[in-house]
């Protein structure tokens, strides 16, 4: 590298680390860090789904031991003496399951990951506006996951009042709550939530400040865009979280009464904090976060989706300009509907009015975009690659996920499919059937430029159908469980009358998932015998256009030997300017027509 | 057709021919609807349903449709095309109003439902405290006043009278619950320290037929009309016999498939009632329960908080209040939390 | 830091940095309006809801002392602000001084509260109000040690001569933070103290 004094940010970048620590460990780079939260975040995903399996066992087959496992771990973790699930290990399950999922896995996959990866090379920059605080913000996040993770092994074992952990059950007087665990997961939330801050902010500076010559706001990959609409809720959403958390600290370790109302009788013993608090102050300081939180979930895979969807459609995204207001819409509204989980909370039924208002309407940007995903279909020229099938599966897995939210929005329906598996059917529907999907497209889409090599296509696929098909399998009738009135967090229905017919259902629903958790395995496989071993990549697999496809794999650490100087938007596939062939990158000479001895279609330099 | 296209229809299909079933039978998997809200709870439910279903068939439609009709084939081009300001103006517009349809739907009932509250002489009142893992009931006695000494005070099993208006004032005494009612459509969270309100009315009998051994419902007159057995039989349940799994030694390890019945107990007394005065007649029908159910997680005994409602004819609703124990060592919880913290509570007409 | 990799960095990338560094203090700071504005609506909230008065006398000559003493090295940073910037070294180290001394004072007024109420028995836990009065403190106090860190490291690194008027980035972030601690008080103090 030069010695010539820098004169820009864009020029400046820390240079190729010759030791293993700086080059895996303690590494500024943007690429090495999501690749560390990656693995973390898969290898949480792991444990998440291993709890959601034990939570079904016993759901299925309440009271029986489960096997191998059972017998051997008995009297430990969640296990009873004779290795079934304990009623309290039930609780531990459902609540950890979905701490993990949320805090360690997706936000850290879709965010953490890709959008670390993918920012500043979809800008055309060298790295992130604040390196050191990237590697900050990992170096927050794996110590947080170890503390979540600890938290099992306590006595009394980890959280279990729920992920959404209501006072005053998740407070000091809820009667069967472990200490130590529940305190030991409230510290890792909180350094989850500070590293979520800290990568939010970066990303908000990087896309503002470092875009490329040439790389207007309306050139932006729709990735880019929904990493950035992401990156406000995270700033100013999370600080919530952290306030709630500490207030709840408070009561458990301080003895304060924030959530603790006076006269509050566990058994026959009044509450030892003074009172004086409201359970519902909680609510709506957790859900003001926590609502916003499910849209941090949601929008990176959209934005991954939109330009899947679009490379594979070899055509734009059928109108960008609405999809950039429908994710600035949500931005604007998603602050605004918290209350919709708390219509039957005993809040003030004028205030539920309010909020359902403003959440039938939130349904209508999501719905413009998967309007404009199907037109981006229409009309192409479809090529089903695995990242193409994954995407498809996308919007079709959130149609049915945001279709299901409309009965939620409407608060007399509400009334009655509250707290039910109506519920976990529509959330898993888009965190799972839309993100989780998404993030698989992200992951065959974008492996070749991480790694420099091919996922296995033919295990993908297989992958993508068994997946698609168990999912469906799995969660779809818990919409009908719902219907019935089968309330959440059972760990087990059997005392019920009512929910007696119903057991062949949730023993459906089970064998469902334990074959979707099998399925896992192949990707696993795939992912970790590709990184190794995988078919070499050449530079742009897929014919795309966006800037990350210019540089040669694997991409060194200054990303753009020269920065790029952008021409045209993101997906500008079969513009007739980019005959014979039907793309060209976004950094494309104006006019190549004109170009002496102008390179090919497809060509990178 | 590729196997992964067929594979991908194969599993759009499913979920339609679940909505479809859901469509066909009249209360899809809902348990039927017993009071005047709850079927209008359901009406908007079934709207909702038929909007949804639509929006379904189209989307996933189209979806299905693109993937075939606009695969790549050799010497194909895509289609040039951003967008068109036309199209996204109808497909955002037909979506606001429908929305907009629901929103004017939902706040009506949600109005009906949640903000207006019955008044009156007629209307029952009853206090429910809920704690873990039961629930406690207050009814006033005869001189119509909370936190007397004629109250009666149960604990899991409540009753109310058919037909008329109750209003339930809801808390709870350390976390908080769920009064769920499945067949009311009824759900409200009981939160210490906040006083919530439900009402409803009730308009079926819950009873159990002998024959069938299966809850039927029944009106008022259809209750007077038939001999019911308000006392002398037990009600059972045992494990359904099914062929056991590879997994599992034998099938009484198979808790969740339970045969419920109602069995004459020899050593309790026989009592049947029709047309509202005592009856010799063999019983076709015993007095059954709504179950009450805990939907908000309240410690490691939830699934377990499980309650009864009997909903009686106003004579028999008369006794089973005579008939409760006096001094069942519940005013203590009463006493201690609600009466001691919240008097203001009591105040009720 | 990896500057030492490079030959010079020029006016220019000063310049641009600190603007990335400016635009990424003020999201910080927002964050942090969000997280004390969740504090005090709880707080407002509470307070109206609550039907016994809960309000105990705070000491007003201490918190107005204690806002005296804020707002004036909330002064003596801008002033430590403005010389780095024109370069004066000397000047800004005393300034950066100052900041840190009364921050100091700050903290020791705030610490011989503290000791009076647990003199008197009174704890976070003894009622609904000292509950919010420490998380509120408490949390401000948390802030304020914070930036007496950052003073103390952009102090040390003054006299060693790392700032000059193209390069002061640090202390001028620092300034920014600060005012945000000074303003955050001046909304506890009423809404604790006075009101």
């Amino acid at each position: 590298m030069s010695t010539a004094p820098i004169t820009r940010v864009a020029d400046f970048y820390h240079p190729e680390p010759a030791d293993f620590f700086h080059k895996y460990v303690w590494s500024y780079d943007h690429k090495v860090i999501a690749k560390q939260y990656m693995w973390t975040a898969f290898t949480f995903l792991i444990l998440g789904g291993v709890l959601a399996m034990l939570l079904r066992w016993q759901i299925a087959y309440p009271n029986a031991p489960v096997p191998i496992i059972g017998p051997l771990l008995h009297d430990a973790f969640f296990f009873g003496a004779d290795g079934s699930i304990t009623p309290n290990g039930y609780l531990e399950l459902a609540t950890m399951h979905g701490l993990v999922m949320v805090f360690f896995v997706i936000i850290p996959l879709i965010v953490g990951a890709f959008g670390n990866y993918l920012i500043p090379l979809h800008i055309g920059s060298r790295d992130v506006a604040f390196p050191l605080l990237n590697a900050l913000s990992y170096w927050l996040y794996l110590p947080a996951g170890l503390l979540m993770f600890s938290s099992f092994f306590v006595d009394k074992g980890a959280a279990a009042a729920g992920w959404t952990a209501y006072p005053p059950l998740s407070d000091a007087a809820g009667a069967s709550e472990p200490m130590l665990g529940m305190n030991l997961v409230l510290a890792g939330i909180f350094l989850a939530g500070f590293s979520s801050i800290l990568g939010g902010l970066n990303f908000l500076v990087t896309i503002v400040k470092l875009r490329a010559p040439g790389m207007t706001w309306s050139r932006l990959p729709l990735t880019t865009w929904a990493q950035f609409i992401t990156a406000v809720f995270q700033v100013l959403a999370t600080p919530m979280l952290a306030a709630a958390g500490a207030m709840l600290l408070f009561d458990r370790i301080a003895g304060t009464s924030f959530f603790i109302p006076t006269g509050l009788t566990v058994g026959s013993d009044l509450a030892a904090n003074s009172g004086g608090g409201f359970p519902l102050l909680w609510q709506h300081i957790f859900w003001f976060y926590a609502h916003p939180a499910v849209y941090i979930l949601i929008l990176p895979s959209m934005g991954f989706a939109s330009d899947i969807l679009a490379a594979f459609s070899r055509k734009p995204v059928f109108g960008y300009r609405a999809m950039v207001i429908s994710l600035a819409s949500i931005m604007g509204l998603g602050f605004v509907v918290w209350g919709h989980h708390m219509f039957v909370s005993g809040m003030n039924p004028v205030m539920g009015m309010a909020f359902m208002v403003s959440t039938v309407f939130i349904a209508l940007p999501s719905g413009v975009k998967v309007f404009n995903w199907l037109g981006t279909l229409w009309g192409g020229s479809i090529r089903l690659k695995p990242p193409m099938l994954y995407a498809i599966s996308f919007v079709s897995m959130f149609i049915v996920g945001g279709l299901s939210g409309i009965f939620m929005a409407a608060s007399p329906v509400d009334i009655y499919i509250h707290d039910t598996y109506y519920i976990i059917a529509h959330f898993h529907y888009v965190v799972f059937g839309a993100t989780l999907f998404s993030v698989f497209a992200a992951t065959t889409y974008w492996f070749p430029k991480m790694f420099g090599r091919m996922m296995n296509e033919k295990l993908s696929i297989l992958h993508w159908g068994l997946t698609f098909l168990f999912f469906n399998l799995a969660f779809f009738p818990m919409h009908f469980l719902g219907e019935a009135g089968h309330m959440r967090r059972l760990a087990t229905s059997t005392g019920y009358e009512f929910l007696n017919p119903l057991a062949p259902w949730n023993e459906f629903i089970t064998l469902s998932a334990f074959a979707l958790g099998m399925t896992q395995l192949l990707f696993m496989y795939n992912f970790i015998y590709s990184v190794f071993k995988g078919e070499k990549a050449p530079d742009n697999p897929w014919e795309a256009s966006t800037l990350e496809w210019t540089i040669p794999n694997p991409v060194p650490v200054y990303n753009f030997k020269e920065l790029p100087i952008v021409t045209r938007g993101p997906h500008e596939y079969s513009s007739p300017d980019t005959l014979p062939g039907d793309w060209l990158p976004q950094n494309a000479p104006a006019r190549p027509a004109d170009a002496p001895g102008a390179a090919p279609a497809g060509a990178s330099h | 057709m590729k196997p992964s296209t067929a594979l991908a229809g194969l599993a759009l299909l499913l979920p339609s021919l679940g909505a479809a079933a859901t469509v066909a039978s009249p209360h899809g998997w809902m348990p039927a609807e017993v009071s005047e809200a709850g079927k209008q709870i359901d009406a908007l439910y079934m709207h909702i349903l038929y909007i949804v279903i639509a929006i379904f068939a189209i989307t996933e439609g189209l979806l299905l449709y693109s993937v075939i009709a606009f695969r790549a084939r050799p010497g194909r081009r895509a289609s040039f095309f951003h967008g068109s300001a036309g199209v996204e103006l109808v497909l955002a517009t037909i979506p606001a109003l429908i929305l907009l349809y629901i929103t004017v739907v939902s706040s009506r009932l949600w109005d009906r439902v949640r903000l207006a509250e019955p008044k009156g002489a007629g209307v029952v009142h009853i206090q429910v405290l809920a704690e873990q893992f039961s629930w406690n009931f207050r009814y006033p006695g005869p001189d119509g006043a909370f936190g007397t000494k004629d109250d009666v005070l149960t604990n899991v099993e409540g009753a109310v009278p058919v037909g008329q208006d109750v209003v339930f004032h809801i808390t709870s005494k350390d976390v908080i619950h769920s009064f769920f009612l499945p067949e009311s459509r009824l759900k409200q969270d009981l939160v210490p320290g906040l006083l919530g309100k439900v009402w409803t009315r009730w308009d079926l009998i819950p009873v159990w037929d002998l024959v069938k051994q299966e809850r039927v419902l029944l009106t008022l007159d259809e209750y007077r009309a038939a001999a019911v057995a308000t006392a002398g039989y037990t009600f059972q349940s045992e494990p359904n016999p099914v062929k056991a799994g590879w997994y599992q030694a034998s099938s009484s390890e198979r808790l969740n498939y339970l045969r419920y019945h109602y069995d004459r107990d020899p050593s309790a007394k026989l009592v049947v009632e029709k047309g509202g005065k005592p009856s010799t007649e063999a019983p076709q029908y015993v007095l059954h329960y709504y179950e009450i159910a805990c939907a908000q997680l309240c410690g490691s005994l939830h699934f377990g908080m499980r309650g009864t409602m009997r909903v009686l004819p106003p004579e028999d609703y008369a006794a089973w209040l005579k008939a409760q124990p006096a001094d069942s060592g519940l005013s203590d919880k009463w006493a201690s939390v609600w009466d001691r913290y919240h008097p203001e509570y009591n105040k009720v007409f | 830091m990896s500057d030492e990799h490079h030959a010079t960095l020029s006016p220019s990338f000063h310049a641009e940095r600190r603007d990335l560094r400016a635009m990424g203090m003020w999201l910080f700071l927002g964050s942090e309006v969000m997280f004390f504005t969740a504090f005090f609506g709880a707080y407002i909230v509470v307070r109206s809801a609550s039907v016994e008065s809960i309000v105990h006398p705070l000491d007003k000559v201490l918190g107005a002392l204690n806002t005296v003493v804020l707002i004036t090295s909330s002064l003596t940073m801008a002033l430590a602000v403005a010389w780095s910037k024109r370069g004066e070294r000397a000047k800004t180290g005393w300034a950066l001084l100052a900041t840190l001394a009364l921050a100091g004072v700050f903290l020791v007024v705030k610490g011989f509260e503290y000791a009076h109420h647990f003199q008197e028995g009174v704890f976070p836990r003894s009622d609904i109000f000292h509950g919010f009065y420490f998380l509120l403190t408490g949390f401000h106090g948390v802030h304020v040690i914070g930036g007496m860190i950052s003073l103390a490291i952009l102090w040390v690194r003054n006299r060693r001569g790392d700032f000059d008027e193209h390069y002061n980035d640090p202390i001028e972030m620092t300034g920014l933070y600060w005012h945000f601690v000074d303003l955050v008080w001046i909304f506890l103090f009423p809404a604790l103290y006075l009101l």
